[in-house]
């Protein structure tokens, strides 16, 4: 069978959405199809917003038997035979629509921008034999907002094939880049709480890369912030933690705590972080919190005195990741273009 | 590229519809009076079952429709029907019935979107809104800013309602008489029951938003006389558009994807290619 995986690019920007449509591509190729990434920039500016979705309709695609779409706006492209894997819309324009970042008010041509978007985004996904999407969040905010049915269909973190299980040692680990909606602060402020003399390590980059170094300071050095940390590296931090901890907000899916269970390890996390809850199971598997540094800090506190309570936690974590299988996402995705 | 003909056969005293219907054909084809012992048109429109020609249209190979004005011609439901090909009997579509709307002309309105149009108005969270209680001069805003909207024994508000993507509550035998699919298009209840019913679909935004969908598509599936025409034009091999004319496709996808005449893309996608294919923007 002759593949389109289709996405948008982010010039010069590497994220989760490459990880994913790399590891789609090389899934299908190892089901034995041909298969072709494609890709288009995209812009992000509510005045240009339309356009690269104009560009994904004008694309030819009959050289290819199936087409695979997985992010806004690439699932504007068009074909007999066209699957959804949905990734996220453009949130700025929906869920996100009062965040900081998010260019849409509550002016005319705002609200107009957001209509017609809504409008397009639910044709061109009616278009779909199926539409599929990376999360119940995701599937949730679909329904929601477009009034559309979809199926959350889980995939492998990355790395999955190389995180192991090791020590639990006397650190917490998380690794997100440092931005507001991850919610690296309150992790931090968490230790403030903590009384067991329990580290917080932290890997990743970000704009409050400076403020949580000042942070650190009211901590007493019991925060590491790593900075970039290459696979290696981030296999072994994952393998030695004694949890980790990772409390977005309203994540769409959440590799980090996919990983954390392909580590055998509990994962600590807040109410409101969206795709986490879908793996997270309070007492079980981890530690579903308010999300409050006391809630945290009390957390870490817990499996810092229990540790056969962590391990207990992070083997069903790992029992709980240990079936999803890239063969069995290709698998579905074509058998709905079927 | 030239639009391919469409031959019509004509018979005395043709129904309104004709013209509305060809109106909006145009935009696929030209519409000529013709004659098949002639004339060798793309696809034929009869405007009656005894229009003259129509058995040597029939026998002429290309694709006929005739227009049925009365239940009496076929033995089929009140209201205008038009069927397509050479099995007059077997293949009947409603067309354009007296409620039908033009669904481009009504830009539907998701219920977040709504939402934020109540805020930015400082109209209350959730809104409901009676048919039948709004002078006309407000109607079209309450359809489009209501969280839903009640409509009792008015077959016709329902559809305009619908027609914004208003999540509506009705009784059972207005919902009946608009075809609609109780429970996926509208909210079905007792007259006294309607306001309650109203308030829960109000607080649920993923109903409200499933059921604004698809009463939207059920107005263009059987109310929209543009859409109508161009299921008949698609219908009728009207709408091949040709390899180089990327344009033509184009424009009929900007009308599939619901985008106004106004929207920003259009002037954007002429700007960006009026260099390339010698137009002016």
């Amino acid at each position: 069978m002759r593949i389109a995986v289709c996405g948008a690019q982010m010039p010069f920007a590497r994220g989760g959405a490459e990880l994913l449509m790399d590891n789609l591509v090389a899934a299908c190729r190892a089901a034995g199809h041909d298969t072709e990434l494609v890709r288009l920039p995209v812009a992000w500016e509510r005045p240009r917003l339309f356009d690269s979705a104009l560009a994904w309709r004008l694309i030819p695609t009959d050289s290819f038997d199936v087409v695979i779409a997985t992010n806004f706006p690439s699932y504007f492209v068009r074909h007999p035979n066209k699957v959804v894997w949905l990734l996220h819309q453009h949130r700025g324009a929906y869920d996100a629509a009062d965040a900081a970042w998010s260019d849409f008010g509550l002016d005319g041509d705002s609200l107009e921008t957001q209509r017609l978007l809504s409008e397009w985004d639910t044709r061109a996904l009616e278009e779909a034999r199926r539409v599929f999407t990376i999360s119940e969040v995701v599937c949730d905010r679909l329904l929601r907002y477009n009034g559309l049915t979809s199926t959350a269909l889980y995939h492998p973190p990355p790395l999955a094939d190389r995180l192991h299980a090791g020590d639990f040692g006397d650190y917490v680990f998380s690794a997100m880049r440092l931005e507001g909606n991850k919610r690296p602060g309150p992790l931090v402020e968490g230790l403030a709480h903590s009384s067991s003399g329990v580290r917080l390590a932290i890997a990743g980059t970000g704009s409050l890369e400076a403020e949580l170094t000042s942070a650190a300071r009211a901590v007493a050095g019991r925060l590491d912030l790593l900075g970039f940390v290459d696979d290696d590296a981030l296999v072994e931090r994952f393998a030695g933690a004694l949890a980790v901890a990772y409390a977005p907000h309203d994540e769409d899916y959440g590799y980090v705590t996919l990983q954390a269970f392909g580590a055998g390890k509990p994962v600590i996390t807040a109410k409101d972080s969206g795709g986490v809850l879908e793996w997270v199971d309070d007492g079980v598997n981890g530690i579903v919190t308010d999300g409050s540094p006391a809630a945290l800090g009390e957390a870490y506190d817990r499996l810092a005195a229990d540790k056969q309570l962590a391990r207990r936690m992070g083997e069903a974590g790992r029992e709980r990741v240990a079936g999803l299988r890239w063969s069995g996402v290709v698998e579905r995705l074509l058998e709905a273009a079927s | 590229m030239t639009p391919p003909f469409l031959g019509l056969l004509v018979s005395p005293g043709y129904p309104d519809g004709v013209p509305r219907l060809l109106e909006r054909m145009v935009r696929w084809c030209r519409p000529v009076w013709a004659d098949p012992e002639r004339d060798d048109p793309a696809a034929w429109l009869a405007t009656a079952p005894t229009a003259a020609g129509l058995s040597a249209a029939l026998a002429s190979g290309a694709p006929v429709a005739v227009w049925v004005a009365s239940a009496s011609d076929l033995a089929l439901a009140a209201g205008e029907v038009l069927t397509v090909g050479d099995d007059v009997a077997l293949d009947v579509d409603v067309l354009a019935p007296p409620s039908g709307i033009d669904a481009s002309a009504v830009p539907p309105m998701p219920p977040f979107v709504r939402a934020r149009w109540r805020a930015r108005h400082g109209l209350p969270e959730r809104f409901i809104v009676r048919a039948g209680t709004v002078g006309d001069g407000h109607r079209q805003s309450a359809y489009a800013l209501a969280s839903v909207v009640i409509v009792e024994a008015d077959p016709a508000a329902l559809v305009e309602a619908m027609a914004w993507g208003a999540p509506c509550v009705t009784d059972s035998a207005t919902a009946a008489a608009v075809g609609a699919d109780i429970g996926v298009d509208v909210l079905v209840g007792d007259a006294g029951d309607l306001g309650d019913l109203a308030a829960v679909l109000a607080d649920d935004q993923r109903r409200a938003a499933a059921f604004g969908r698809s009463a939207r598509r059920l107005v263009e599936r059987t109310f929209d006389r543009t859409g109508a025409a161009r299921r008949l034009a698609g219908r009728l091999g009207l709408v091949e558009w040709g390899e180089d004319d990327w344009r033509g496709r184009l424009t009929d996808d900007l009308a599939h994807l619901c985008t106004p005449p106004v929207a920003r893309i259009r002037d954007r996608f002429d700007s960006a290619v009026a260099g390339v294919v010698g137009e002016t923007a």
